[in-house]
């Protein structure tokens, strides 16, 4: 066994009110620049809905991410020989327009323009060409269905959901779906780096791109299944989220899980296994894969771990932050969070705890234990394509966990009884249903991240690395060191 | 005399001084850009603005200046002994010169054209386009069609002139007298050659020198420590 130390997020779907306060001050903090205008490192997506860039989730139109072959896993855009013979011209890199052309408003106009009889208006220009354009697709174009009977049909997860599709006023459904870069354990944009300019850093798992060695191959781009990886078309670097890493290595939560209106983010560290990895990943079915995933996490509290762990060389703190986790609560211990396409078989570390939702008026309300689960607005099939790769199974487990945890403590608060029995039933104690409620509802700053400080006591030289948190690739920056 | 010494020094100059001065500046200017400002160091792709006509475009003009890399240095740096030596005939060698040169010439000049045609029509490639990539393309255009009309119409036998001459070059024995007869056209497209030489370490180019051969044999996943030791 050998241990590796994670930095991990949840994200609670159940209160994400999808206000794209993650998704701007992300931007501020690291895309307000030339060249990544169009660059969202976090987005937030109203689903059932095509996404951005557009159906990134199809993987027959940009062939990210890993597949099954024969014995081996391999990435799905063609193996090292294939990068070579197209690395003239990727065939499946997506276009600006797969995602949006940027766009400004000329504002000049306004106060320029002559005395007329109309009012004038600012016109909007490609922050590219610097032309008039006129606006047809945004990075958040569908926001809350907008336009959906035209074009959200073409999202993925509704497969084998045409049947019984509810675009339909009454029984219409839709959620917030926040994305950012899943910091995968099995990366594919590092797999695909020609330049091996991408790496997984060693104590913390966050994936980045070193900005000196990137060379433009631009395969990343395409290999990475959740498109999470960004060309700067004026520097014509790859660029990616960081997962705010000065802030983490600070004891910071990122920009996007500390400015989150609705305390959805939880940030902490899981120690997994690395040595399994590839035997985990060999599941020839697809459903299987979250449960594998599941298996590669380890527990913190076991003295064989803590011992392993001291041997890699991981800091106490580490140990004692994962052993306090609130992200590794609620994907292992209360299994209430879920990955997200783990068919992509990158086994990402950005989960989800999946939404309730009202219960359908046009059921009649039969008298089963949870009754509530099957009658949900938004379709359980749908929440497994997304999370599950098809998988029912955990999607309900997880809605009823979460079913049980209000029900358990509405009688609380109403002096009723509890049923514990029903608590029982779905695995949770009354002490496990606290402490869920605390971290679900109550949701303290504190137990939400819970992230250690890197220790820097022993780097090279300290002196010369301040300022060098992240900002120093920036040309022209009047702030950063040389 | 003073004729002959005025006409021996405008050959030093440009098959001896002037190929040396570029060489200079390609070692030392992408070996001080490598070092200081790797940042910059990109293929500089343009891909993500356009990708239709590139594929044709991007696919005929690498392949095309691969062969034609690959024919230059079976022309001018193997030495017309050992060709001789494994059996190849003057008259094999013409053909094959002839005929990989023209299909290797055709492509990269097609390539060029539609690399061309490319940022003056597509108004955000138009936009990213900088002075230097105008420079590098025009030169590289202006090379590879002389390369292509001097393999066409010239037909010049470089292997007893142009070829020792430039092996000369890297034993340190330059030799100018050979090239006096060499035909002008021929003459020109070496000299623009040493130019882009001169300006690649400036240029989108450097992009060659990072062929990432080393992908072959690496690991698929890469760890790195936040501040190695």
């Amino acid at each position: 066994m050998r241990v590796k130390a994670q930095i991990t997020m949840v994200l609670n779907l159940d209160k994400c009110i999808g206000c794209h306060t993650c998704s701007v001050t992300c931007k501020n903090t690291w895309t307000k620049r030339d060249g990544v205008e169009y660059v969202w490192f976090n987005n937030v997506e109203t689903k059932p809905g095509v996404g951005y860039p557009v159906q990134w989730e199809n993987q027959e139109k940009y062939k990210g991410g890993w597949v099954m072959d024969g014995e081996d896993i391999k990435l799905r855009q063609g193996n090292r020989l294939f990068e070579f013979i197209n690395i003239f011209h990727n065939p499946n890199l997506p276009t600006i327009d797969d995602y949006y052309e940027p766009w400004t408003y000329d504002y000049e106009h306004l106060f320029n323009a002559p005395r007329q009889e109309n009012q004038p208006v600012a016109r909007p220009k490609s922050l590219i060409t610097g032309e008039k354009i006129e606006l047809k697709w945004g990075p958040n174009w569908e926001d809350d269905l907008a336009g959906a009977p035209e074009h959200a049909i073409n999202d993925p997860n509704l497969k084998g959901l045409e049947e019984e599709i509810r675009m339909k006023f009454e029984e219409a459904f839709f959620f917030y779906l926040p994305r950012l870069c899943e910091h995968c354990l099995n990366p594919a944009c590092v797999a695909a780096c020609p330049s091996g300019a991408i790496y997984k850093r060693n104590e913390d798992g966050i994936v980045l791109v070193d900005q000196d060695q990137c060379r433009g191959w631009r395969y990343c781009i395409s290999a990475c299944p959740y498109k999470k990886v960004y060309f700067n078309w004026k520097t014509q670097k790859a660029e990616k989220c960081t997962f705010c890493f000065p802030r983490i290595e600070a004891g910071l939560p990122t920009v996007c899980s500390e400015t989150c209106v609705g305390k959805i983010r939880y940030v902490g560290v899981v120690l997994y296994d690395p040595d399994r990895l590839e035997e985990l990943l060999k599941e020839r079915d697809d459903r299987k894969l979250y449960e594998k995933q599941l298996k590669i996490f380890l527990d913190p509290h076991d003295p064989d771990v803590i011992e392993a762990a001291k041997k890699e060389g991981i800091p106490e703190n580490f140990i004692k932050a994962a052993q306090n986790s609130p992200v590794y609560k609620l994907m292992v211990k209360y299994k209430v969070a879920l990955s997200i396409h783990p068919e992509f078989r990158t086994f990402p570390m950005v989960w989800y705890i999946p939404p309730i939702s009202p219960i359908l008026q046009m059921y009649e309300t039969n008298n089963g234990i949870f009754p509530d689960i099957e009658e949900m607005r938004i379709p359980l099939k749908y929440l497994a394509n997304l999370l599950t790769a098809g998988n029912v199974e955990p999607i309900k487990d997880a809605l009823k966990r979460l079913m049980a945890v209000r029900e358990y403590m509405r009688d609380k608060e109403l002096g009723r009884e509890p049923n514990v029995d029903k608590l029982k039933l779905v695995g949770l104690t009354p002490e496990g249903a606290e402490e869920l409620y605390r971290l679900l509802a109550i949701a303290k700053f504190e137990e939400r991240f819970v992230i250690p400080t890197t220790k820097k006591e022993n780097d090279r030289d300290v002196y010369k690395e301040q300022g060098y948190t992240g900002f120093d690739y920036i040309p022209d920056c009047d702030f950063c060191l040389p | 005399m003073l004729e002959r010494l005025g006409y021996d020094a405008v050959n030093l100059f440009f098959w001896v001084i002037f190929p040396y001065i570029a060489i200079t500046i390609f070692f030392i200017g992408n070996a001080y850009r490598y070092l200081t400002d790797q940042y910059s160091w990109t293929s500089k792709s343009s891909e993500i603005l356009e990708k239709d006509t590139l594929r044709t475009a991007s696919m005929l003009f690498h392949y095309g200046i691969i062969l034609a890399f690959i024919g230059h240095i079976i022309g001018i740096v193997i030495p017309k002994s050992w060709t001789e030596e494994l059996g190849i005939t003057e008259g094999a060698y013409h053909m094959l010169a002839l005929v990989g040169g023209t299909l290797a010439g055709v492509m990269v000049v097609l390539g060029l054209i539609l690399f061309i045609y490319r940022r003056l029509t597509n108004p955000k490639v138009k936009a990213i386009t900088t002075p230097m990539d105008w420079v590098v393309l025009i030169l590289l255009l202006a090379i590879t069609s002389l390369g292509l009309i001097n393999t066409l119409f010239v037909q010049y036998d470089y292997r007893d002139t142009v070829a020792p001459w430039f092996r000369g070059l890297w034993t340190f024995t330059p030799d100018f007298t050979l090239m006096e007869d060499v035909p002008f056209l021929l003459k020109l497209h070496i000299f623009l050659a040493f130019v882009l030489v001169a300006i690649f370490p400036f240029t989108r180019l450097v992009h060659i020198l990072s062929i990432p051969f080393s992908y072959i044999f690496r690991k698929p996943i890469i760890y790195r420590e936040r501040c190695p030791r």
